[in-house]
């Protein structure tokens, strides 16, 4: 079950990098569209928090990357330290 | 913002589509609403950031699902985040010499706009509304001002303003000093089958005509 549950999580990883992704990328374009219009810039904090928007599902990817090379180092190695 | 009337922002000049048309207030809903919702994003991202890892040592599954559920929700609260405030932000009450408009951008989601011109209806009033205990301490409400136009919503409503009351008087002044330059009807007149022309192309036909009108 736990193998299953793996294949699940990275599966859903990639779905979720590419969704949110795209998403907040298609997001900040439609922003800076509606920015031009109304002739109005974002304040500061809510242009961190965009961008946050953007690396965080990056971040993920890479966390769930940590994890599978973990993965596979304790397969291939057999790393003691780390308790299944 | 404001100073003797008139906008100081003057980056909102997309909106100044008539020759000599000014600002006169440009005005967002009040920081509570955004608040409130930013609020009720947060809970439920810390119910969820506090439940889950529980269920989960619970059943005993791999120790990397928590983590990796805990980001997703962390990626749905920023995203959610991110989307109230623009929203928030990009909804906006204006008002010209010329015409009164809300404007509400989201993003990928909505784009409307709604715009009464000044010059084609007649105010008839200005109300104020501050309902709750609540709202009358963070001094937060609605201002509805009522037009004579019968073939549409008679009301324009600003929603959860701040300061209502001193932004509903400056507009009612406004208001009042564009009636002095409204000269005539509006451009619709009552047909022989009693549709204004004008909107019949528009609104249904068994909308109430505007009276003064020639057939």
């Amino acid at each position: 079950m736990i193998k299953d549950l793996n294949i699940a999580l990275y599966v859903s990883a990639i779905f979720i990098f590419i969704v949110g992704l795209m998403y907040a990328l298609f997001y900040k374009m439609q922003v800076h569209k509606a920015e031009r219009e109304l002739g109005t810039a974002l304040p500061k904090p809510l242009q961190f928090f965009l961008f946050l928007s953007i690396a965080a599902p990056i971040a993920f990817s890479l966390l769930v990357i940590f994890f599978w090379l973990q993965e596979i180092l304790v397969d291939n190695f057999g790393a003691t330290s780390y308790n299944r | 913002m404001k100073e003797n009337g008139f906008a100081k922002d003057t980056k909102m000049k997309t909106f100044l589509t008539n020759g000599g048309e000014k600002l006169i207030l440009v005005e967002r809903q009040h920081g509570f609403v955004l608040i409130l919702r930013l609020g009720t994003i947060l809970l439920g991202t810390l119910i969820a950031l506090t439940l889950f890892p529980l269920a989960f040592s619970y059943f005993s599954l791999s120790p990397k699902l928590p983590i990796v559920v805990s980001f997703i929700f962390l990626i749905i609260a920023i995203n959610l985040i991110v989307k109230s405030y623009v929203d928030w932000y990009f909804h906006l009450y204006i008002v010209t010499t010329r015409k009164i408009m809300e404007a509400s951008y989201a993003p990928l989601f909505s784009h409307v706009i709604n715009e009464v011109l000044l010059d084609q209806v007649r105010c008839t009033e200005v109300d104020i509304q501050m309902e709750g205990i609540v709202k009358e301490i963070i001094d937060m409400g609605n201002i509805m001002v009522t037009f004579d136009r019968p073939t549409h919503q008679e009301e324009f409503c600003l929603i959860n303003i701040k300061n209502p009351q001193k932004i509903g008087i400056l507009l009612g002044d406004a208001l009042d000093n564009m009636q002095h330059y409204f000269t005539g009807d509006p451009v619709w007149y009552r047909t022989k089958g009693g549709v204004s022309r004008f909107t019949e192309q528009i609104f249904p036909r068994n909308i109430m005509p505007m009276g003064g009108g020639f057939a």
